[in-house]
């Protein structure tokens, strides 16, 4: 078709429209590729970060409110914390359970325990020695990690085969096993227990250790419990808060059991249901999958005192300055399309009015409306693929540039905090921490995706700037443009 | 034999608030082999004439058949493209491309069985012109006036159509030049058999025609032998 030939001829000898042309294109295309491929990048890195911090959704007391309550008098200190609304009670936590989302969940509550069998581990600090004798508020038998003791030991229960202490290096299990999942199902006395509280009283794997819990109604109740395992705790001891809290609370002092033993003593279900947790650890099959779940359990629990987030302070921290900058970017593409397609197309208008002399002589020798239209699209699109293919490796570089320098200015400095031990067995909304995740690299790179999508739209507003103001000339008969014209 | 009919055509415009009329209820035939020439003052619609037999637009009243087909059966565009060619006063060749280029464009276009090597018969035929290969190879722009008009000549003949229009096609050419091209006109009506229509303000142009033709009060009239008196 002669029409390539008219049009490369038009390119070649147009020099000076053929290079305006050029660049407008290259300047518009590389701004919206930068664009695209900081787009790109941070969606990338977004989806990294998530995986990076995990799959977990955590639900436990949303302790703000809870304070911010308590001292301005809305409830009183002294009220049973299980009563109120949205708190973490199993029953409430299985209400969440139904999802084909969840790959397994960990329930940790405390209760605590006295025996004889054990003499528990005493904080000794650099210049003092102390007991833990405890303070707090009130009597609390009850199965919450409280700022009380009033029992040697504390039990901490679990409901996976590794704990979820286990899967944060909380602890580190030095010898013997995990319990099963048949053993945690069916509430198997079987207790870890840590290495001082096991050197201190000679324990070893497979000793059994007579436990009564301090739980209303079981109090006089010995129970038998074998040792499957011995950890070591990893909890950074801090003087002045392990000083004011009983022994129990000390981490030496952690007895780790699975949850359903608090049936195999004789609670019924509706008992286990009013459970009161420490937190419930919801790990899913895929980290992805955490917005899709968080959707799906919106409504089931009236969380007024409650709260259920999967790392999303974390996830904030590390994830807001990239997704701050792909809104920027996807703004600045915005904007330079619009006005791009917009200043192309009165360029591309004002060029075919200068040439409606030619459309003119082209109709009235017998070519079609449809192949002079072609002709203008076929010269239009070569120059915009040209530059459109110079200005993928510019593109780049541009983008590159555009999101270092905007994202370092987004990111917060970090500090490092000291874990407290003890303190109510970890209210942490967060299983993980900023510090433990490592910053996903934004990088901006060649994505066949995005030079697709780019080549593919950068061609059609060319197409449609060129091909409305060819046919609104073409419309006219050849005498009435040459007539005008001539 | 009728190649080119034209029944009952009217043409006018809107004037301020009237209508003038320029073509009114004209009819003619024209036959193959004839050269024509059409005369007339300056307005008298000697050129809408012309843009009406050659399809550039249409008649506001009556019909004109080519064949004995009528242009709105052939369709304007394949009429165009096929049956006639023009050549216009301003030249109107396609300013980015060469003389030889302007030649091979209308050659592609035609749905005309034209020879195989198109190149060498559009050389062959602007070299019959005087229009030689590096001169053919050159930028419109970079060609005399009379050159480009040699070369919208070739253009025209190019496609071997029946029909060949021309508006005042020597109106830019010096005499010796004038009459080459109409010796080549008549040639083409005699020889070849082709129909060619020339509007002309040249009384020298129209004596060479074989039949002179007059726009009066928007009907042709038929004045050949009478030119002594235009």
């Amino acid at each position: 078709m002669y029409l390539f030939n008219r049009a490369f001829a038009y390119i070649r000898k147009q020099k000076a429209k053929t290079i305006l042309l050029l660049v407008l294109f290259f300047l518009i295309a590389n701004i919206v590729l930068a664009g695209l491929s900081i787009q790109s990048a941070t969606e990338t890195a977004k989806t990294l970060t998530r995986q990076e911090i995990g799959a977990d959704v955590i639900y436990t007391f949303n302790t703000s409110k809870l304070n911010t309550d308590f001292r301005s008098g809305v409830i009183d200190p002294s009220v049973d914390r299980a009563s109120l609304e949205g708190a973490p009670l199993y029953g409430n936590l299985v209400q969440l359970l139904d999802s084909d989302l969840i790959k397994s969940y960990d329930v940790i509550s405390s209760y605590e325990v006295t025996t004889d069998d054990l003499t528990p581990y005493v904080y000794t600090p650099t210049s003092t020695t102390t007991t833990g004798t405890g303070t707090g508020q009130g009597g609390g038998k009850s199965i919450i990690g409280a700022y009380t003791s009033s029992g040697d030991l504390s039990m901490r229960t679990f409901t996976r085969v590794e704990p979820q202490d286990f899967i944060d290096e909380t602890s580190t299990l030095i010898s013997g096993r995990y319990a099963n999942q048949d053993e945690i199902d069916q509430g198997a006395y079987v207790v870890l227990i840590e290495k001082t509280l096991a050197d201190l009283n000679k324990i070893k794997v497979g000793d059994r250790l007579s436990l009564t819990p301090t739980l209303d109604g079981y109090d006089t109740i010995a129970l038998d419990f074998e040792v499957i395992g011995i950890y070591q705790s990893n909890e950074v001891v801090d003087d002045r808060s392990a000083s004011m809290i009983g022994s129990s609370l000390l981490a030496q002092n952690r007895i780790y059991t699975p949850f359903r033993t608090l049936s195999s003593m004789g609670y019924t279900e509706n008992d286990m249901n009013d459970v009161l947790l420490d937190k419930a650890i919801i790990t899913l099959k895929d980290p992805l999958d955490v917005e899709t779940y968080m959707a799906s359990i919106e409504g089931r629990i009236n969380l007024v005192y409650g709260n259920i987030s999967a790392n999303d302070a974390v996830y904030e921290q590390l994830a807001g300055p990239i997704e701050t900058l792909g809104q920027m970017s996807n703004v600045l593409v915005l904007i330079v399309v619009i006005a791009g397609a917009a200043i192309l197309s009165l360029i591309t208008a004002l060029t075919i009015n200068q040439r409606k002399n030619e459309i003119g002589i082209l109709l009235a020798i017998g070519e079609s409306k449809t192949k002079i239209v072609s002709q203008f699209i076929v010269e239009v699109v070569a120059i915009a693929l040209i530059a459109f293919t110079l200005s993928t490796f510019s593109g780049l570089s541009i983008g590159r540039m555009i999101s270092d320098v905007t994202l370092s200015s987004f990111i917060n400095t970090e500090t490092t905090t000291v874990v407290p031990t003890g303190m109510g067995g970890g209210n942490r909304s967060a299983t993980v921490t900023a510090e433990e995740i490592e910053p996903v690299e934004l990088n901006v790179k060649f994505d066949p995706i995005v030079l697709i999508q780019f080549f593919g739209a950068g061609i059609l507003i060319s197409i449609i700037s060129v091909a409305i103001p060819a046919l609104y000339v073409t419309r006219f008969n050849p005498k009435q443009i040459l007539t005008n014209n001539g | 034999m009728s190649i080119l009919e034209l029944k009952n055509i009217t043409y006018g415009y809107i004037d301020g608030n009237k209508k003038r009329t320029i073509l009114d209820d004209l009819s003619y035939t024209f036959e193959k082999g004839k050269f024509y020439s059409i005369l007339g003052p300056s307005g008298s619609g000697k050129t809408t004439l012309l843009s009406l037999m050659g399809a550039l637009e249409k008649a506001q009243e009556g019909r004109i058949r080519f064949e004995g087909q009528s242009l709105d059966e052939i369709g304007y565009v394949k009429y165009r493209r096929n049956h006639q060619s023009i050549v216009f006063q301003q030249f109107n060749l396609i300013p980015y491309l060469s003389g030889l280029e302007n030649v091979l464009n209308v050659m592609h276009i035609t749905d005309n069985e034209l020879p195989q090597d198109k190149q060498k018969t559009a050389l062959n035929l602007l070299n019959t012109f005087g229009i030689v290969e590096s001169k053919a190879r050159r930028s419109i722009s970079q060609l005399s006036g009379g050159e480009q008009q040699r070369v919208a000549i070739a253009r025209a003949l190019a496609t071997n159509v029946e029909l060949i229009l021309a508006d005042e096609p020597t109106g830019n050419l010096d005499t010796a030049t004038q009459k080459e091209i109409v010796a080549i006109f008549r040639k083409l009506a005699s020889d070849y058999k082709r129909c060619v229509i020339v509007v002309t303000h040249s009384d020298e142009v129209a004596k060479m025609s074989d039949t002179q033709l007059k726009l009066v009060d928007g009907k042709l009239v038929d004045i050949t032998g009478s030119l002594s008196h235009v």
